[in-house]
């Protein structure tokens, strides 16, 4: 159902705007409505954006270090720390992190510094390493590394290409330069490291000589001692920096024990900011304020408690017509799972039909048919509320998960009708292992097996199809009846029923049926063209719409695809039974039966939950909404304390 | 053996490495451009790995085909059928679809399934939305399939 909204607007005293906002905040039924700001004197919009800045800056700076912590703080201390912060908080205690704020961020701050100071360490420690790789080619090279000339000789370093003819080179020195020599330290794949000594007279001749063979100067001023030296030196100021760091972590895991805090923190701070939003949406006077918002009628009672306390003035009033109303969707707990699969699409707008419920059961028996398995059916079953509670999913997550555990109970239905316990599994077993004939083992299935009953399946999904169909068709009906247009719910809806049922009839019993069906595609004949203005184009017009019943065909050979997916994935998990026994029944057959089980069903199950999610949500959208549904509605979102990390007791939020 | 058989166990091969090669293509087009975005944000691999497996249903669908022919010949456990040429090429053109259009739907996927990781990359609280698209292409390697396996199944001796 789409629970009807009303408009809220509130006039209440200067003094109580952080109670009632925060009070608003806590009930998390109304979503505010930006202040339509006029023109007239004395009123502004409350502007706080200077303290969400603040604010933003302060959440930054907690979450830098709850993510500094998660990386390095080791995730309990059990031996004499201090107890475990709360997780689940009430609404006075969320409120009474509020004092201990400053600590937080005092401890937050502290984290924060020594990340940033072991960030700057291991900038130098990268920068050690580069040195030391840049050195090594030097190694053997027994002279400080800055000295570049003696009393009558200079002495010039650097590289060679790889493939230089280093003793032709040589040569051609001594030639140039008298005296000149050059020696290799070593070599790499790219360059050869050399170094020349020569009288300091010929320096020019020399350089000019070896740049013709690609030769490039290294200097290293920076560097007194010899090569061997100096990468001694890096790699101790590499250790210094690393015992920093390892004693910085050491820092950073006292901290560990606050992590859960500082967490909490965050998320009041988050709070905060969503009240100093809230507020930035309010019209400001002297000594009031004034609010607009979105309300659900059935929060409203729950407002008129929570603002009784206060001197205020408030009016709610119906959503005009064209007016843009945030859609909330309230459904029994069976449905409203299902609320994700149709957020996924889009909300219906506000006033007309929700189909949660209705399609939660139609997405629940499709998705059954397609996997059709005992055993897929309980993993899904049992291993989805199990996420659902070891990981502490966010909530359109939660719901997708508790859909799917319905789905999966739907598929164990589905197993037991159609005999798939991990496809063929018993009975691969009692043939391969135990030579039970394939002939006298009964069959596994309570109504039939679709791999030996093709058609029969292919008949059964085309049903399912036809009756989703025609529910949706009937919604439209419902829809236009309440809109008063009972014309169009008979002519336009009805026509069509009349003439499915026609074609129906006529394989069961052709006379009759197919007066029926005439009746029907003469009732399409007669009124689909009447928004045409000539008869003659009445006439045409609603020809013409029997062609429709080529798009009511083509969405019905669409739900062959449960036929499809269903068959495949049953033959797919047969295949890999088939592949388990082979090895016959021993010891090692054992095994592989084991190994190829778990492998191939996992394989076999993740395709077949990729399909059946997504084939059974297509089958909705296009084949099934396609016949009523309106969508384009936008989600209705009040404020509320959304915590990243901390859990609100659910009674706490109600309040 | 005879002709027939041969021909049906041609049948099997090209089922299963024509659509093998077009699921290497498919998931190689994909971790390509998976890696890429693994690469900028690796916590993101998880969701880049379901993209990434996508393309590689349309190999165990050849695979599944052809190990059925191999199953109903007698290859796998059992003694070799004597077919002949008619029914041999009845086994050929049951592989046919499964072959050919698991090769060509295998690497459109990988296409699809590459351009998902854009919204991986973009925004990862909708990449379900490529897998979603991914899974489209999905549909027709399916109904190939099925052809196929109907037809292997239900060979009129």
């Amino acid at each position: 159902m789409i629970s009807k909204m009303k408009k809220l607007m509130l006039v209440a005293a200067r003094g109580d705007i952080d109670s009632i906002t925060n009070d608003l905040l806590w009930m998390s039924a109304v979503e505010i409505r930006p202040a339509e700001t006029e023109a007239e004197e004395g009123l502004a919009v409350c502007d706080t954006s200077s303290e969400i800045a603040e604010y933003e800056r302060r959440a930054a700076v907690l979450s830098e270090a709850v993510d500094t912590l998660a990386v390095y703080g080791s995730k309990k201390n059990k031996k004499g720390g201090a107890p475990a912060f709360a997780f689940a908080f009430t609404r006075e205690s969320f409120e009474e992190l509020r004092v201990r704020t400053d600590e937080a961020l005092e401890k937050a701050e502290k984290v924060r510094m020594i990340a940033r100071e072991n960030a700057a360490y291991r900038s130098e420690i990268n920068r050690c390493d580069t040195e030391i790789l840049n050195l090594r080619p030097w190694l053997k090279l027994d002279i400080p590394l800055s000295l570049e000339s003696t009393a009558s000789t200079d002495i010039i370093k650097g590289s060679l290409p790889y493939d230089a003819d280093l003793p032709g080179i040589s040569i051609e020195l001594s030639d140039e330069c008298e005296g000149a020599i050059v020696g290799e330290v070593s070599r790499d794949r790219a360059y050869i490291y050399i170094y020349a000594v020569f009288l300091s007279g010929d320096r020019e001749k020399l350089t000019a000589c070896l740049s013709r063979h690609g030769f490039s100067k290294m200097s290293f001023g920076q560097y007194n001692g010899t090569c061997a030296e100096e990468i001694k030196r890096l790699k101790e100021e590499k250790l210094q920096l690393e015992a920093k760091i390892d004693e910085n972590l050491s820092k950073i895991k006292e901290y560990a024990s606050d992590r859960r805090f500082i967490e909490s923190v965050y998320d009041y701070i988050g709070s905060v900011l969503e009240k100093l939003k809230m507020k930035n949406q309010f019209i400001c006077t002297e000594n009031t304020f004034i609010l607009n918002g979105w309300i659900p009628a059935e929060a409203v009672k729950r407002l008129k408690d929570k603002l009784s306390s206060y001197e205020c003035y408030y009016e709610l009033s119906d959503p005009e017509e064209g007016e843009e109303v945030p859609v909330m969707l309230s459904n029994t707990k069976f449905a409203s799972p299902f609320e994700s699969i149709i957020a996924m699409y889009s909300y219906p707008k506000y006033g007309t039909f929700d189909p949660t419920f209705i399609m939660g059961i139609f997405y629940a028996v499709i998705f059954g048919l397609i996997m059709q398995d005992v055993g897929y059916g309980l993993l899904l079953a049992v291993g989805c509320p199990l996420l659902i509670k070891l990981m502490r999913p966010k909530e359109s997550t939660k719901k997708m998960l508790k859909a799917f555990t319905l789905c999966g109970i739907s598929t164990i239905i589905c197993g037991v009708l159609f005999g798939g316990y991990f496809s063929d599994f018993p009975h691969q077993i009692a043939v391969n292992f135990f030579g039970a004939s394939t002939d006298t083992l009964s069959d596994m299935a309570l109504l039939f097996n679709p791999i030996e009953n093709n058609m029969g399946f292919l008949i059964l999904t085309l049903a399912v199809g036809v009756v989703h169909m025609v529910t949706g068709m009937l919604i439209k009906a419902y829809m236009l009846i309440k809109e008063g247009d009972v014309f169009s719910a008979v002519f336009d809806v009805g026509s069509w029923l009349v003439l499915f049922a026609g074609i129906g009839c006529m394989a069961v019993f052709p006379p009759i049926g197919k007066w029926i069906a005439v009746i029907g595609a003469l009732m399409l004949v007669f009124t689909q063209g009447r928004d045409s203005k000539s008869i003659i184009g009445k006439f045409f017009k609603g020809l013409y719409s029997l062609y429709n019943i080529i798009n009511y065909l083509s969405d019905l050979l669409s739900y062959s695809r449960i036929f499809a997916l269903g068959l495949s994935g049953a033959i797919i998990g047969q295949v890999m039974n088939i592949l388990g026994t082979l090895a016959g029944r021993n010891v090692v057959g054992f095994i592989v039966l084991i190994i190829i089980f778990v492998f191939g069903h996992v394989l076999n199950l993740a395709l077949s939950i990729i399909s059946s999610f997504v084939h059974t949500a297509r089958l909705q959208y296009i084949e099934f909404f396609g016949k009523f549904y309106i969508d384009g509605g936008r989600p209705f979102k009040p404020a509320s304390v959304n915590t990243k990390f901390s859990e609100i007791k659910e009674e706490a939020k109600q309040s | 053996m005879t002709t027939g058989t041969i021909i049906a166990i041609f049948g099997a091969a090209i089922a299963a490495f024509l659509a093998c090669m077009g699921s290497a293509r498919g998931v190689g087009i994909a971790c390509e451009a998976g890696n890429a975005v693994v690469a900028e944000d690796p916590s993101k691999s998880g969701k880049a790995l379901l993209l990434e497996a996508l393309p590689g249903s349309q190999g165990i669908y050849g695979f599944v085909t052809a190990f059925m022919v191999l199953m109903q010949l007698g290859v796998i456990g059992g003694t070799i059928a004597q077919l002949t040429i008619e029914q041999g090429l009845y086994y050929f053109a049951a592989c046919l679809p499964i072959a050919i259009v698991g090769y060509y739907s295998a690497i459109a996927q990988g296409k699809v399934c590459a351009t998902g990781m854009n919204i991986l990359a973009k925004k990862p609280d909708d990449s379900i939305k490529g897998v979603t698209a991914a899974a489209l292409v999905e549909t027709y390697a399916i109904f190939s399939l099925l052809v196929s396996l109907l037809l292997v199944l239900n060979f009129p001796g």
